[in-house]
């Protein structure tokens, strides 16, 4: 990893700048996402009661192709979310990613470092405002860093089989950890929560994607599987987590649907119980699934909705069975100014358990759904 | 004034379904009257003088161009050299992918953020194009049918 980073920051000297000038060697791209959010109670995905233009993401990714075989990526971002506590109070730009990618021959590659993880349609590209048609992902399915994984510290192969055909199939497999955190209780904090730093470990996941003969057309199913280190957990205490998920993505000229279901289990032993050499784990289950459809009126206007639903079950005692766990409906119109310009309006309506404005585990909820909007307006921009 | 005051009117309209009606059709007229005019253009592909190949598939020929595949069927490294956006290019991108160059764009925005692929370089005219396929082994290339092809050999390309 150190080398990797090295590597690339190599690349940032004036002579690799000066490189990228006149051989193109080094190639530098960036989004931007600016929004405003506006929520009907309290703070919901970042949006508030009055109304708040701290909502943006931010990316400069640095491409260095030392040769046709060897490729160094590095993308730093920097992320607000309103005034909800996303992530921990942590550094204004982090490393999103840094990579060095082998191609080992002409249908597969090899990578190591910090790996952006290819999780369903959006996770590689879940910041991008000019690829999403809207501001935020649908919750259901991209729960975000206390479930799942945006990136992992590790190492990945991927390969296309039957690249000729017309059914090609794209295999990623990837192993790794990464740093997420919990939240616990703190009266001393903002919001009364404090984020306590935790660690993935030993992720293993798996990503196909089935192209079709049908132009734009492909389908999905992926995997992954780790283990959660908690400085909350009791010592001893043993909690898995796993994922697994099918996509459907149609992307054509004019109409867009995509479609994902995911099943998380989370399955905890606690370690007094080990101790005394019998098992009483806690287990949950949460479905989630989306589906997005959209039409482009005109090369420049589209207009797309999104309905999103979770249920969970689980014996945790906490929280009771829920078919309705979570549904959510929204609208959004796009205004495409140019491939790399658009603007997006958006209006949410959810009755959920979940506390919206809250990074929470997919486990995690009320005792009963209450109903929230939320209208966001966001201009995104890409080079 | 609040500066978050014209956001607030921007997104007031939830509250007034009456005038986000009118708001979207108003949208909606502007756009249509701000859509691109169809391309006519043909295109002729050509490539570097010593690949082993005399035709490809529409098929392939969109993989290549996408990165999908990276050699040709003889197993020769093959190297795409796109044209900047305009008409020829509007052309060629209905023609063999089937999809607008804004589309095409759209899906190389994707595998950029993804870090998993940048789109093949582009030249700024024929003469361009011809230049980079005469001097790069594998490269493949599209002109218009004006352009004068010299040291470079036409591809014909099947259904």
């Amino acid at each position: 990893m150190a080398l990797c980073l090295a590597w690339a920051f190599g690349a940032f000297t004036p002579q690799g700048l000066a490189a990228a000038e006149t051989s193109e060697e080094l190639r530098i791209f960036g989004y931007l996402t600016q929004a405003y959010g506006e929520s009907s109670a309290g703070s919901i995905r970042g949006a508030t009661e009055e109304g708040t233009t701290d909502l943006r993401n931010v990316a400069v990714q640095f491409r260095w192709e030392k040769s046709e075989r060897d490729t160094v990526v590095v993308q730093l971002s920097h992320e607000k979310r309103g005034q909800a506590p996303f992530v921990p109070e942590g550094d204004e730009v982090e490393i999103d990613w840094a990579f060095y990618e082998l191609r080992i021959d002409e249908q597969s590659t090899l990578k190591v470092g910090r790996l952006n993880v290819p999780l369903g349609i959006y996770n590689e590209v879940r910041d991008v405002g000019t690829l999403l048609p809207f501001f935020d992902l649908p919750i259901s399915f991209y729960n975000g860093v206390l479930s799942s994984a945006e990136t992992v510290d590790g190492i990945s192969i991927s390969r296309t089989f039957a690249a000729r055909s017309q059914w090609p199939l794209d295999a990623e497999l990837y192993h790794g950890g990464w740093d997420t955190y919990q939240q616990q209780l703190n009266s001393e904090k903002k919001f009364n929560l404090e984020s306590i730093e935790a660690r993935a470990e030993d992720g293993l996941g798996l990503m196909l994607w089935l192209e079709t003969p049908i132009s734009g057309l492909r389908l999905g199913a992926g995997r992954l599987n780790w283990r959660l280190d908690s400085p909350l957990n009791e010592p001893g205490t043993r909690e898995r987590w796993e994922s697994n998920h099918l996509s459907l993505d149609f992307t054509g000229e004019r109409w867009m649907l995509r479609a994902e279901r995911r099943r998380w289990r989370f399955d905890q032993d606690f370690g007094a119980f080990l101790k005394l050499g019998f098992s009483l784990p806690a287990r949950a289950q949460r479905d989630g699934f989306y589906a997005q459809l959209g039409r482009w009126l005109t090369p420049k206007i589209g207009l797309f909705g999104q309905y999103d639903e979770a249920k969970l079950k689980n014996n945790l005692g906490l929280l009771p069975d829920a078919d309705d766990f979570h549904t959510a409906r929204a609208l959004s119109l796009n205004y495409r100014v140019r491939p790399d310009l658009l603007v997006k309006i958006e209006y949410h309506d959810a009755d959920t358990r979940i506390p919206l404005g809250l990074p929470v585990s997919p486990m995690e909820g009320g005792q009963s759904p209450v109903n929230v909007t939320w209208t966001i307006a966001s201009l995104s921009v890409s080079f | 004034m609040d500066y978050r005051e014209p956001f607030r009117q921007l997104l007031s309209w939830s509250a007034r379904p009456r005038s986000w009606t009118r708001g979207l059709l108003a949208f909606v007229v502007l756009a249509l009257s701000t859509s691109v005019p169809a391309a006519s253009q043909q295109v002729v592909m050509v490539v570097h003088p010593a690949t082993n190949v005399t035709s490809v598939s529409k098929a392939e020929l969109s993989k290549i161009y996408l990165k999908r595949l990276r050699s040709w069927t003889s197993g020769e490294h093959v190297a795409p050299v796109d044209q900047i956006p305009g008409p020829l290019r509007e052309t060629f991108s209905r023609e063999v992918h089937g999809r607008s160059v804004i589309t095409i764009e759209i899906f190389w925005k994707r595998m950029i953020f993804s870090g998993r692929a940048v789109p093949p370089p582009e030249a700024g005219n024929d003469e361009a194009v011809l230049e980079f396929v005469r001097s790069t082994p594998g490269a493949v290339g599209y002109v218009s049918p004006e352009a004068t092809l010299r040291g470079v050999r036409r591809l014909t390309v099947t259904e």
